[in-house]
């Protein structure tokens, strides 16, 4: 039961980080009528709001791994 | 009503997206990321009410010089040293309020209206990101519920093994700082 429950959650991941990086780089070739994830963040960064968050999300994935002792 | 909220940054969905965490680090016990959270909900929701609109600047120049040196003493200070100690404390929050200062610039101007084709691009980027929070926030409620590391993993518990070793370390350590060097558009490509 466990194992098929951890299973089903690390192929869930499998499946997104896939279609994230599918995603990337059709856009990337051109290859679906999508904007580059360049321009998105270009987009996404024009709000100062936007930005700081971002940032405190991203300085906090390096607390969390590299000075957090990971418990879950 | 709907102006009030926004006036005060209410409907800013960051700030949402901030106390959720931050409500996810309490259920965790995390007393440190509860803080971290809590403070950056502040932040943030102080931001989109309009209560650093007064102190804002222009985007702040660096030399690539500058930055290719910090960044080669970060890496090798981040990546050779044992993580869980108080030198990496030191470091990250060393890097906090610099990379918040340079991320502490006005508005780009007006925001364009986006094309139908930025729309779609911003509808499936925000649907995987969700799916994945989704994902992630349910595999840790689980796996707290069950009081087990391994039967409801999440990213964390999944990457951390890979970060004992050096080379994982490493890898970790120049991928973020790169990371944190795009999000801060600081790098003069010309």
């Amino acid at each position: 039961m466990t194992y098929s429950t951890s299973f089903i959650i690390i192929a869930g991941y499998l499946v997104i980080l896939t279609l994230g990086i599918l995603l990337w780089l059709l856009s990337k070739f051109e290859r679906i009528k999508l904007h580059k994830v360049g321009v998105l963040m270009d987009r996404i960064l024009h709000h100062r709001t936007t930005r700081i968050a971002i940032i405190l999300g991203w300085w906090w994935v390096g607390w969390h791994f590299l000075v957090n002792q990971v418990a879950r | 009503m709907v102006s009030f909220f926004k006036r005060w940054g209410i409907t800013n969905p960051w700030v949402w997206v901030f106390l959720v965490t931050t409500s996810l680090q309490v259920f965790r016990g995390s007393p440190i990321d509860t803080l971290i959270f809590g403070s950056s909900t502040l932040i943030v929701w102080l931001d989109a009410a309009g209560f650093f609109k007064k102190s804002v600047q222009n985007q702040p120049k660096v030399s690539n010089a500058l930055i290719a040196i910090v960044m080669l003493m970060l890496g090798l200070a981040l990546s050779f040293f044992p993580r869980h100690t108080y030198l990496h404390g030191a470091i990250l929050f060393a890097i906090l309020p610099f990379a918040l200062y340079l991320a502490w610039y006005k508005d780009l101007g007006p925001k364009e209206v986006a094309d139908p084709m930025m729309e779609r691009t911003k509808s499936i980027w925000r649907a995987l990101c969700l799916v994945l929070c989704v994902w992630e926030f349910g595999a840790n409620i689980l796996g707290q519920l069950n009081n087990s590391l391994t039967s409801h993993p999440t990213i964390s518990v999944l990457i951390d093994p890979f970060l004992d070793t050096t080379v994982g370390q490493t890898v970790f350590v120049v991928l973020w700082l790169f990371l944190g060097l795009g999000l801060l558009r600081v790098w003069n490509k010309k």
